[in-house]
């Protein structure tokens, strides 16, 4: 039986990536006998918007040439891919279905020209939500989760968090020496966009003594009481760590410059509420404060034994369903197992914190008590 | 009302220990839980394990906070501006032993339960592995209050998904392995990677996945070095220049004998030392292959070093869920990580049996590798 898949990665970069391509590619070219093919597609859903896949053909070694927007992608080609981070494919926001500039008509073209079977896409909530689009036109799609910010409905885990919980808790234990020896309690301003998950585990996982998320508003002389609180006690220096979509009890709305860097799904840029808290808190005390934006060093770097594991299994989780010819679906994490849940999945409401059981909104930190 | 817990961590220490510690130690001195629960908890930290409650010496009586272990003090209380800092530090502050109280012909557990009483323990949360926590289960059945936490860099434990110390050790197996990926495409060599585990893969067969090797040799499938030598010279073929093998210390040649030393004197459960697969398997696969090969015994680097922010995140949500079996008094419990949740379960009597890697689920035994298939 032949079989020829297209897989692409979309939206923002993360480590895991590579790691779910060549989870793919070895998953395919499992066994001897099998007529298989895998398509590398450049730049996420980009390459599928052009006018002629086809005729252009595959780019041939390592890199893509100009027009070129695809290349087959061999078990020995993709080897050491897991072992970096980021996608070796390229990504890009580029939004078939975006309003007023439909391109799905183009995609599809595409998909039919290039005989894909199946098509694997590697995403967020926008990639996913494109390619459940296309399910419900009748292309064959297969879909595998990924996000620092995990809060994507349907499953468990999404490739790239535990390196960037990883990359926190680093980044914190470097930030400390300085903290340390000068005295200073530092706000670091953490990714996640309007869910908290990132900030309070990467918070956890480092210690910090205050935690603010999205789904708590915070109070600034609350912030104040409880690290002066503190500093009488003794301490020299206090991590607060803040989630960039988190907002002070008199906003609105999470804290942005403005840009609408991500054209082509229309998602206001967040970051610098670290920046506004520090200054507040300076205002308020006498305290020497810094704030340190970690900003796209979350995503940066080689994916941590989680990611390469988890993306490996996710890859080889979507070879199998590629296989079983068991489309419209994406690879999930339930109950602490790999599995496959329905892509209509991916259009409920984005997982974020359940503040009852996980955030303590006093203390402004994890809950401390009761897990079991 | 005060009452005591005692807190010790027993075998060999792993990254992990320091954040459980600390985690029960803010969660049972949590002023705002003391109010709901009644009564107040004092931490004491034994020091070096089973071997602190065996010593411990009333003349030499438990150390005030913030104290550090004398040479005759086996005791100390522990509240939280002490060990706030402990998470993000590997091994244990409390020192570990291999402390057999029940050691046959030289039992000591008499003088433990003694001691217990004389410290006034109302229990005792234990930290460790399978020798640890099998001690902990047989003090349980002499009347000790006793919670137990699970670690080991083996995750071999029945019982529980995870074990603290880990994700640490994998993390170290992926990052030791970039690093000779260097030499070994520079110089088109073959590297044997031998990996802990003991008697099991888990170790192996995660940090293999994870570093990407082609090639990972378990316990739970003995090996035959022909078709492993063939595996090698095909890739060769396919233009490779070098591949990795990952080899746990517990695996052994089908038809051939496990690489382990008699049990030291010093290790009161009397484990062989296992170790020396590696060596073995480089010289088999110079032979067969022609190729040059190098062998590396990653040893006790696998155990060293901070923990990783898994092993953090965990160690913290075990030493909670501690505290709450503490709050309930649910004793003769051990904390656990099941079906992706943290839960509790009495602690299993057959401790001594591990847990084995699911080799039909995740091994490929024609391959000798990682299971390419998940939902198959």
């Amino acid at each position: 039986m032949s079989l020829r898949i297209g897989v692409l990665t979309g939206g923002g970069d993360c480590p895991g990536l590579n790691p779910a391509i060549k989870g793919l590619v070895l998953g395919m070219h499992l066994g001897a006998g099998r007529n298989v093919e895998v398509l590398g597609l450049r730049d996420g859903w980009k390459s599928l918007v052009q006018e002629d896949l086809v005729s252009a053909g595959p780019a041939s070694g390592v890199f893509f040439g100009k027009d070129q927007w695809w290349k087959v992608l061999t078990p020995e080609m993709v080897e050491l891919w897991d072992a970096e981070g980021g996608t070796n494919l390229g990504s890009s926001r580029t939004n078939p279905f975006k309003k007023g500039a439909e391109r799905e008509e183009a995609v599809i073209r595409n998909i039919q020209g290039m005989k894909l079977d199946v098509l694997v896409a590697i995403g967020g909530e926008d990639t996913l939500g494109v390619a459940l689009k296309l399910h419900r036109k009748g292309i064959p799609v297969v879909g595998v989760p990924k996000t620092i910010d995990k809060d994507l409905p349907g499953t468990e885990y999404t490739l790239g968090f535990e390196t960037a919980v990883q990359i926190i808790t680093q980044e914190v234990d470097r930030v400390r020496t300085t903290a340390g020896s000068h005295s200073r309690t530092f706000v670091i301003e953490t990714m996640g966009r309007h869910a908290g998950h990132l900030a309070l585990q990467g918070g956890i996982a480092a210690g910090a003594y205050v935690i603010l998320i999205p789904e708590w508003k915070y109070n600034v002389a609350r912030v104040v009481k409880l690290l002066s609180d503190r500093r009488t006690q003794g301490a020299r220096y206090s991590i607060v760590v803040i989630s960039e979509g988190a907002m002070a009890d008199s906003m609105k709305e999470p804290f942005s410059s403005g840009s609408m860097r991500d054209t082509g799904f229309e998602h206001v840029a967040l970051g610098g509420i670290g920046e506004l808290l520090r200054a507040q808190v300076e205002q308020a005390t006498d305290w020497d404060l810094r704030s340190v934006n970690l900003s796209h060093l979350q995503r940066g770097g080689a994916p941590c034994a989680f990611d390469r594991r988890m993306g490996r299994l996710f890859g080889a989780a979507a070879a199998d369903l590629c296989r079983k010819r068991d489309f419209g679906k994406f690879v999930a994490v339930r109950d602490g197992k790999v599995t496959a849940v329905p892509l209509t999945e991916i259009d409920g409401p984005l997982l974020t914190v359940d503040v009852e059981k996980e955030y303590d909104r006093t203390r402004y930190n994890a809950r401390r008590s009761s897990i079991l | 009302m005060l009452k005591r817990v005692g807190i010790l961590t027993g075998g060999g220490d792993c990254p992990g220990l320091n954040p459980a510690i600390k985690a029960v130690v803010k969660r049972v001195t949590d002023a705002e839980m003391a109010d709901k629960r009644g009564f107040e908890w004092e931490v004491v930290g034994i020091r070096d394990g089973w071997k602190g409650l065996v010593k411990y010496d009333p003349r030499y009586p438990v150390l005030p906070p913030r104290m550090d272990f004398g040479p005759n003090s086996y005791a100390r209380v522990l509240v939280e501006s002490e060990v706030t800092r402990w998470d993000r530090e590997g091994g244990t502050r409390l020192g570990s032993s291999r402390t057999n109280p029940f050691k046959a012909g030289k039992e000591t557990w008499p003088q433990v339960v003694e001691n217990v009483k004389l410290l006034g323990l109302e229990a005792l949360v234990a930290i460790g592995g399978e020798d640890t926590l099998g001690i902990a289960s047989k003090l349980a059945d002499k009347g000790v209050n006793v919670v137990c936490i699970p670690k080991t860099i083996d995750g071999d434990l029945q019982g529980t998904d995870y074990t603290l110390g880990l994700e640490t050790a994998v993390n170290v197996v992926v990052e030791e392995v970039d690093r000779l990926r260097s030499t070994a495409q520079s110089h088109s060599r073959l590297f044997v990677v031998e990996t802990m585990g003991r008697y099991t893969g888990h170790l192996a067969l995660a940090g293999g996945l994870a570093a990407g090797a082609p090639v990972i040799l378990i316990p739970e499938v003995p090996f035959d070095v022909a078709t492993v030598v063939e595996i090698l010279k095909a890739r060769k073929e396919q233009g490779h220049r070098y591949s990795i093998v990952v080899v746990a210390e517990g695996a052994k040649a089908a038809g051939g004998e496990r690489a382990e030393k008699a049990a030291v004197s010093s290790d009161g459960f009397e484990h062989p030392t296992l170790g020396g697969i590696g060596k073995t398997l480089e010289k088999m696969l110079e032979k067969g292959t022609g190729m040059e090969v190098r062998s590396v015994q990653l040893s006790h680097l696998q155990r060293g070093g901070a923990p990783c922010a898994f092993d953090r995140r965990m160690g913290r949500l075990f030493g909670i869920a501690a505290g709450d079996l503490l709050d309930r008094g649910q004793y003769g419990r051990m904390v656990v990580y099941r079906d992706g949740k943290i839960a509790s379960i009495a602690i299993p009597k057959d401790l001594k049996e591990v847990k084995k890697v699911d080799v039909e689920a995740l091994y490929d035994r024609q391959r000798f590798g990682a299971k390419l298939t998940v939902l198959e």
